[in-house]
C-alpha cells in the first residue's frame, strides 16, 4: 500500500514537472531557466526523482554537476546576477527550476 | 581515473565538416575517424552514444566546424589518421588559445569539446579580473566552524529577499559587501546572494591579515543585526585549496580559461605552458598547503586539454593588461573566422531545438520531411537517460516534430541576421550611410555576435501580445476563441512566438544600429536599410511588408506550430489560409466524402499563396492567372475531386439550345469565389465579355447602344448581365448581376442558394437577394433606386429579355425565374470534370491558355 502511494506520488510529481517544462524558459549558456511561481507546483515537483532540490548555494553548485537533469533552487537563495553567472559558466545542460517560494 | 575511447567520424558515427565549396559533408570512412580519449564510464556502446549525442547537441555552427574538427584531431589518439595533427598530440601540445570577438562561439566550442571528453564537462574559469596565480593555489573561506552563524545569516537574507526589509539594515548590507567582495551580489529586483565558497581575500580589506579582519567584520555584523554568535567565529578564516589547473591536471578534466587576456599576472602561466606545449619534460608544482606535485609529460592524462580564449586586445574590450608576446608564443593560437552565411541559422536551430537541424539536413542530404524529423529526434535523445529525455522542454520536441517547417522559419531569421551583420560592417565604415560620427562609432564597435540569437529567442519566448481578445483569422466564420488561462502555456506561446520573434528582431536591429546619443534624423538611413533587410526576409511592420515584400512569407505566419491534437498547421500567410478555409468549406459541402481530410490535403495553402503572389505580380495577365489555377488543381499532388476551378474562377461559358443541368457549374461555388478578395474582381472581369459575347451572338433584337453598353460592362454608371448556373439540388437557375464600376457595389439576384453563401456575400459587402423570397422585388427596386441606375438596368433587361419586357418594371423582371425567361441569349456556365481537365491540359501544356478562349473556339466551329 505504502509502496503504491510512493509510486503515485512520484508519478504525480513528474506530471507537475511536465507542466512546468512546457512553460516559458530563458536559455542561459547550456542551461534553461524556468521561473516557477505557483507554490502548489513547487511542493509537487520537489518530490520528482528527476529533480535535485538545492538547500543552499553550495548544494546547487554540486547539483549542477550531478546526473539529475532538473535542479530546483529558491529565488531567495540565488538572485538573478549570480544565477546568470553560474549558468553561463557551467558546461552542464540542466533545467534550472528557479522557484519563487 | 577512467580511460576509455570513442570513435568519431567513422561509418556509424559520422562527423560533419565543411568542404572547399562551403558545403556541409560528413566524415564517415574508416580513414577519417578520430579516436577520442574520454572519461565516461559504462559499456562501449553507451559511451559512444553519449559522446556522439553531446557532440550533435552542442555542435558549433558551420563557420566553426572545421576548427572544431581540428580540435578533435588534436585530441586524437590514432597515429595513422592525420600525421600533422597527431604530431601535436605526440608532442603533448595541450594548450590552445582562441582569439575572437565576444560571442563568436569560442567558449561554446570549448565547452562542447569538454562535454565530449568528460561527463561533467570542462572545468570553467572566468579569468576576468582574476589573479591567475590562483589557478594553482586559491584561498577560500572555511565556514565549517560557523555553520550556526552562516545559517542564521542565510536565513536573514532569505527573509530580506522575501520582502521583509527589516531583516537586514543598510549598514548590515554594507558590511556584507565589504566582507564578501565580488561574492556578494544584489540584482535588479533588489535580491541579495552570498556565494560563501567564492569569498576569497577581498582586496578592500585594509590589513594584510584577512582572517582577522573578516572575523572582526563578522562580529560587527552579528552585533548590528542581532545575530547570536559563539566563540567559534574566532576560528573562521581563509584556507588554501588547490586551484583549478591543478585539479584539471590531476583529474584529467579539460580546463577552459575564458577571457585569459583580462586576467591578472598572466605571465605566471609561462612555465606551465612550457610544460604543456614546449620543451619542459617535467614540472614541479607547489600546490595548496605545501603539497608538492611532480609531473612528467607522460603523466598528463589523455583527456586533459587547456583551452584558453581571449578577446581582441583593445581598451573597449576591457583589456587592461595585454598578453605578453612570450606567453602568446607558447600557445597554439587560432583566430576565429568570420561568420558563415548560415551560422546564424545554425545557432538559432540549436537554441530553439537543441539540435542543429540545418546542418543535419545538409550533411545527411535529407530530402524527405519525415526523415529529417526522425534523424533530428534521434540525435536530440541519443545517449541520454530516460530522465534526461523526459526533461527536454515541450517546445523543443514540438519544433523537432515540425522540423521542416521550423527550418524554413530559422532560415528566414538566420538570413535576416546575417544580412544585418553585413550591413553593420558597411555602416561602420561608410560615412555616407551614417553621417553622424557618434552613431557610426557606436555601430562599428558594438560586436554583432551569437549572443544576439540567444537574446532574440529569449525575448520572443517571453512575448505576450497586448491585445487580449483573439479572433479567428477567417472573416467569414469569425469564430471567437477564448484566451488560454495563464500567460505561460505552450499553446499561447506557439500562437504568439512568431509575432514575438519579429518584434524582438526589430528591437534588436534598432539597438544595434542606433545609439541613444545619436540624432534620430541621422539614424534614419541606417535604420531604414536595416528595416529593408528585415522586410525582405518577412520580418517587420505591416506597411513595410506590404510595400516591399509581399512575395516573402511572413515570419510570424511561418513560426506557428501545430500542437499535438491540433488539426491544422498554420504556415501559409493569412490570406491564403482564408481562401483555403473557404474553399475547403465549399468542397466539403459539396463532396461530403472529402470532409475527413485536412485542409492541406484538399488544397495546399502554400500553393494558394504562390498562386496569389503570381496574380499580384502579373495583374494584367489574366490567362496566366487562370492557367496557374488550372495547374494548381490538376497537379499530381492535388486531389482529383477538388473542384478548385469552380470555386476560384469560372473558366468556361457555353451556349446551347437547351439547358443541360449536368454540365452546369454550381452557383454556390461561384458565389463563394465572389467573396474572396482578388478573385471576385478577376472573376467579374473574366465572365463579363463572355456573357456579352453570348448575348451578342444570339440576340435577335435591334441594336440598342445604351443596353449594349450596360450589358458589355462598358457603361461608366452600371453593368448588368445574367447567366445560368445550377443549385445544389441540380435545378437550373438564373443569376443576375448588377455592378457599379465606380464604387464596386454589387447586387446579385438568384435563388436556391445555401444560406451560408448568402451570409458570406453579405459579409463581403455584396447584396444578395433571393428572388423567391417575400419582398424580393421591393429590395431589388430599392437598391437600384438608391443608386439611380434603374433606367440603365431597365434598358439592358429590356434588351436581354426581349419579348417579355413590355410594361413590366425592372425589379419585377429580375424576380422572374428561369422558366419564364428567354434562355437563348443567356450564357450557361459550365464546368469540366477534373478528369476531363487533366486530359486536356496534360498532353499539350501550351494549350492551357486556349482553354479560356472557349467563345473564340465556338465561333470558329460555327465557321
Amino acid at each position: 500500500m505504502q509502496q503504491n502511494r510512493n509510486v503515485m506520488n512520484k508519478l504525480s510529481a513528474e506530471l507537475f514537472l511536465k507542466k512546468i517544462l512546457s512553460g516559458n524558459y530563458e536559455t542561459i549558456g547550456f542551461c534553461r531557466v524556468f521561473k516557477v511561481d505557483n507554490v502548489a507546483d513547487i511542493a509537487e515537483v520537489s518530490r520528482a526523482p528527476s529533480v535535485a532540490v538545492s538547500a543552499d548555494l553550495e548544494d546547487f553548485k554540486r547539483n549542477l554537476e550531478n546526473d539529475v537533469p532538473n535542479v530546483l533552487i529558491s529565488q531567495n537563495l540565488l538572485n538573478q546576477t549570480l544565477l546568470r553567472k553560474l549558468a553561463e559558466e557551467t558546461s552542464a545542460e540542466k533545467n534550472i527550476l528557479w522557484v519563487n517560494d | 581515473m577512467v580511460k576509455n575511447e570513442v570513435y568519431i567520424g567513422s561509418g556509424n558515427y559520422p562527423l560533419p565538416f565543411v568542404d572547399e565549396d562551403g558545403k556541409v559533408e560528413l566524415l564517415r570512412s574508416e580513414q577519417t575517424y578520430v579516436r577520442l580519449p574520454v572519461m565516461f564510464e559504462g559499456n562501449p556502446e553507451e559511451i559512444q552514444a553519449r559522446a556522439t549525442g553531446e557532440m550533435w547537441r552542442h555542435l558549433p555552427t558551420r563557420g566553426r566546424l572545421n576548427s572544431f574538427l581540428d580540435d578533435l584531431r588534436r585530441r586524437s589518439n590514432n597515429i595513422d589518421a592525420d600525421q600533422e595533427i597527431n604530431h601535436a598530440f605526440m608532442l603533448r601540445r595541450r594548450a590552445k588559445l582562441t582569439l575572437g570577438n565576444p560571442g563568436s562561439g569560442k567558449t561554446f566550442k570549448a565547452k562542447t569539446l569538454g562535454k565530449m571528453a568528460c561527463p561533467k564537462g570542462a572545468i570553467y574559469v572566468n579569468c576576468k579580473d582574476r589573479d591567475l596565480k590562483t589557478l594553482i593555489v586559491k584561498t577560500i573561506l572555511d565556514t565549517s566552524n560557523i555553520d550556526v552563524e552562516k545559517n542564521a545569516i542565510d536565513a536573514r537574507i532569505k527573509m530580506y529577499n522575501k520582502g521583509d526589509k527589516s531583516a537586514l539594515s543598510a549598514d548590515g548590507i554594507n558590511l556584507l559587501k565589504t566582507m564578501f567582495g565580488d561574492a556578494f551580489s544584489i540584482d535588479e529586483a533588489g535580491k541579495i546572494s552570498l556565494d560563501w565558497t567564492a569569498a576569497r581575500g577581498n582586496t578592500e580589506y585594509t590589513s594584510s591579515d584577512h582572517d582577522k579582519e573578516f572575523v572582526s567584520l563578522l562580529q560587527q555584523f552579528c552585533k548590528k543585526e542581532g545575530v547570536d554568535y559563539s566563540h567559534s567565529v574566532n576560528n573562521v578564516g581563509f584556507v588554501e585549496k588547490d586551484g583549478e589547473l591543478v585539479e584539471a591536471l590531476e583529474s584529467g578534466r579539460p580546463i577552459i580559461l575564458d577571457e585569459i587576456n583580462r586576467g591578472k599576472n598572466q605571465d605566471f602561466l609561462l612555465p606551465y605552458l612550457d610544460f604543456l606545449n614546449g620543451g619542459y619534460e617535467d614540472i614541479t608544482i607547489e600546490a595548496a598547503n605545501g603539497r608538492v606535485i611532480h609531473l612528467n609529460k607522460a603523466d598528463i592524462p589523455d583527456t586533459f586539454m587547456l583551452e584558453a580564449t581571449g578577446n581582441p586586445e583593445t581598451a573597449e574590450m576591457g583589456i587592461k593588461e595585454r598578453m605578453s608576446e612570450p606567453l602568446k608564443d607558447r600557445f597554439d593560437i587560432e583566430q576565429v573566422d568570420d561568420y558563415h552565411p548560415k551560422d546564424f541559422t545554425d545557432m538559432f536551430c540549436m537554441h530553439a531545438t537543441g539540435v542543429p537541424i540545418a546542418i543535419i539536413k545538409d550533411a545527411f542530404h535529407i530530402e524527405k520531411d519525415e526523415d529529417l524529423v526522425a534523424v533530428c529526434k534521434f540525435l536530440r535523445t541519443v545517449g541520454l537517460s530516460k530522465q534526461e529525455v523526459a526533461s527536454i522542454p515541450a517546445d523543443q520536441m514540438l519544433f523537432i516534430e515540425n522540423a521542416p517547417q521550423f527550418l524554413q522559419a530559422a532560415e528566414c531569421v538566420g538570413k535576416a541576421l546575417y544580412e544585418l551583420y553585413q550591413q553593420k560592417k558597411v555602416c561602420g565604415n561608410d560615412s555616407k550611410m551614417c553621417e553622424d560620427s557618434t552613431l557610426r562609432r557606436h555601430i562599428k564597435e558594438e560586436p554583432f555576435s551569437f549572443r544576439i540569437v540567444e537574446d532574440i529567442y529569449n525575448r520572443a519566448r517571453a512575448y505576450i501580445p497586448k491585445e487580449t481578445a483573439h479572433t479567428n483569422s477567417n472573416p467569414f466564420l469569425n469564430y471567437q476563441f477564448a484566451r488560454p488561462s495563464g500567460s505561460n502555456t505552450l499553446e499561447m506561446r506557439m500562437e504568439n512566438q512568431g509575432e514575438g520573434l519579429e518584434k524582438a528582431i526589430e528591437a534588436v536591429a534598432r539597438e544595434i544600429f542606433t545609439c541613444p546619443e545619436a540624432k534620430p534624423e541621422l539614424c534614419e538611413p541606417v535604420l531604414g536599410a536595416a528595416n529593408q533587410i528585415l522586410s525582405r526576409n518577412g520580418i517587420g511592420s505591416e506597411e513595410m511588408y506590404e510595400a516591399r515584400s509581399y512575395t516573402q512569407a511572413r515570419l510570424k505566419d511561418m513560426f506557428k506550430f501545430r500542437l499535438p491534437g491540433q488539426k491544422q498547421a498554420h504556415r501559409a500567410n493569412p490570406e491564403a489560409l482564408r481562401i483555403q478555409e473557404v474553399i475547403c468549406d465549399m468542397i466539403k459541402e459539396r463532396y461530403p466524402s472529402e470532409s475527413v481530410k485536412k485542409p492541406d490535403e484538399i488544397m495546399d495553402a502554400m500553393a494558394i499563396e504562390s498562386f496569389l503572389a503570381d496574380i499580384r505580380e502579373n495583374p494584367a495577365d489574366e490567362h496566366n492567372m487562370l492557367g496557374k489555377a488550372i495547374l494548381l488543381n490538376t497537379s499530381e499532388d492535388a486531389n482529383a475531386q477538388t473542384p478548385f476551378i469552380e470555386t476560384a474562377v469560372v473558366e468556361t461559358f457555353g451556349v446551347f439550345d437547351q439547358v443541360d443541368t449536368k454540365d452546369l457549374a454550381e452557383a454556390n461555388s461561384f458565389l463563394t469565389a465572389m467573396t474572396i478578395d482578388g478573385l471576385a474582381e478577376n472573376n467579374l472581369k473574366t465572365i463579363w465579355p463572355k456573357m456579352f459575347g453570348v448575348y451578342q451572338e444570339m440576340c435577335e433584337t435591334p441594336e440598342d447602344s445604351q443596353a449594349d453598353e450596360v450589358l458589355s460592362g462598358k457603361n461608366p454608371n452600371v453593368a448588368y448581365n445574367s447567366f445560368i448556373m445550377k443549385t445544389k439540388e441540380e435545378q437550373p437557375i438564373a443569376i443576375d448581376i448588377v455592378s457599379i464600376p465606380s464604387s464596386g457595389e454589387t447586387l446579385i439576384v438568384g435563388e436556391g442558394i445555401a444560406p451560408v453563401t448568402a451570409v458570406r456575400l453579405k459579409q463581403r459587402g455584396i447584396t444578395y437577394v433571393d428572388r423567391t423570397e417575400e419582398g424580393a422585388t421591393r429590395k431589388i427596386g430599392d437598391w437600384l433606386d438608391e443608386r439611380d441606375v434603374d433606367g440603365y438596368v431597365g434598358s439592358a433587361v429590356d434588351a436581354k429579355f426581349n419579348t417579355l419586357s413590355s410594361g413590366v418594371s425592372v425589379e419585377k423582371l429580375l424576380s422572374i425565374s428561369l422558366e419564364q425567361r428567354t434562355t437563348k441569349n443567356m450564357a450557361q456556365v459550365t464546368t469540366y470534370s477534373i478528369t476531363e481537365l487533366t486530359e486536356q491540359t496534360k498532353p499539350q501544356e501550351k494549350s492551357i491558355d486556349n482553354m479560356f478562349q472557349i467563345w473564340n473556339n465556338i465561333k470558329k466551329q460555327r465557321g
